[in-house]
């Protein structure tokens, strides 16, 4: 059986709205690799969020719009959150041909609206 | 293989900004190398902070009732609205309320953590009941709606609310309508206001009686409290 060790410490400084980079860092065993990449947004102008509730008060889904056509075919992930606790997510493709710029994410669990106090929503690339 | 969300930044307003890495971090499994590589073509953040909750309660800008057996005769300005279960003269009640009267004004993007139709009984509740709230489909006019000309509503019952036997008039009813209220601010659904019906029309009833917005006090009001 083989054994290694391997630690990784990662520093990422953001401090500009966009860095780009690639990274391909070999990291030969033992030792410790350090380095900072960024990606490219995919949209810089911000996005728009609708709500919607069920007759319980609880937010069933979250549309987000404004997403630029740049973000097509992308992993658009959505949190509900109260503080820094999250109360519900969920996640939905953004088809690569036809996107609208706008995708309603089903919330799971489903919140209490009286019990959110922020939304968060990512866009990955592919 | 290995990923790990590394950060994201927010900003308020909605406006989103790049403050993240997604790396994967990949290991051969031959030998002894391992490579550090992005596995994202890009990486997109934003965020919605919600501020302290606002409440707005509005007076009805429109209400009526519509009678079967007056399916022509429209009660826009009377001082009453009139419910009743009764085969024999059915009656519904509609009511609207202005949702941009609200000030602050609501944002599309609010979420709206309660919003309650309020109706205060008029003359003392001969049966109890369940009334039903519904959300119309199409549009009204406090002087035009008539039973013939009543608007559809929505199949199913946005909320519900039981008044008792002996309840005195100035008792104030409450239906929970968050989620129509949610879905006009988004505008998700068009704002026709609500239908108040029994919740078991046919048979035999009493007339149940709400002050209408003409009414000198008690009139009916919608109470939303959200978040922007």
């Amino acid at each position: 059986m083989r054994f290694f060790a391997l630690a990784v410490a990662i520093v990422a400084a953001v401090g500009a709205l966009e860095l780009a980079a690639a990274a391909a860092l070999p990291i030969p065993a033992t030792r410790l690799a350090g380095g900072t990449a960024a990606v490219n947004a995919c949209d810089t102008d911000g996005f728009t969020f609708r709500h919607a509730a069920d007759t319980n008060g609880r937010i069933t889904s979250v549309t987000v719009g404004s997403m630029a056509s740049t973000c097509a075919g992308g992993t658009l992930r959505v949190t509900l959150a109260n503080g820094t606790t999250s109360v519900g997510s969920g996640t939905a493709a953004l088809p690569s041909v036809g996107f609208t710029g706008s995708a309603t994410v089903s919330m799971s669990p489903t919140p209490l609206s009286s019990g959110v106090t922020a939304v968060y929503a990512v866009v990955e690339g592919p | 293989m290995v990923s790990a969300f590394i950060g994201a930044g927010f900003t308020h307003g909605g406006r989103a900004v790049l403050l993240a890495a997604l790396i994967s971090l990949m290991t051969s499994g031959v030998g002894n190398a391992a490579t550090l590589g992005i596995s994202s073509a890009y990486l997109t953040a934003a965020t919605r902070l919600y501020g302290a909750p606002v409440m707005c309660t509005l007076t009805a800008v429109a209400d009526s009732y519509v009678d079967s057996t007056l399916a022509t005769t429209n009660f826009g300005t009377g001082g009453v609205l009139n419910l009743n279960p009764s085969s024999v003269g059915t009656e519904r009640a509609f009511v609207r309320f202005d949702l941009t009267a609200c000030s602050p004004a609501i944002p599309a993007d609010a979420i709206v953590q309660t919003a309650q139709v309020r109706l205060t009984v008029a003359s003392l509740v001969l049966a109890t009941r369940t009334i039903d709230l519904r959300r119309p489909v199409t549009s009204w006019t406090e002087v035009g709606v008539t039973w013939n000309t009543q608007p559809a509503a929505a199949g199913s019952v946005t909320g519900s609310a039981s008044v008792t036997a002996g309840q005195a008039a100035g008792t104030v009813i409450s239906w929970t309508a968050t989620s129509d209220v949610q879905s006009f601010v988004t505008a998700a659904a068009t704002d026709f206001g609500f239908r108040l019906n029994d919740s078991a029309e046919g048979g035999l009833g009493f007339v149940l009686s709400f002050n209408s917005r003409e009414a000198a006090s008690g009139r009916p009001q919608l109470v939303v409290t959200y978040v922007s």
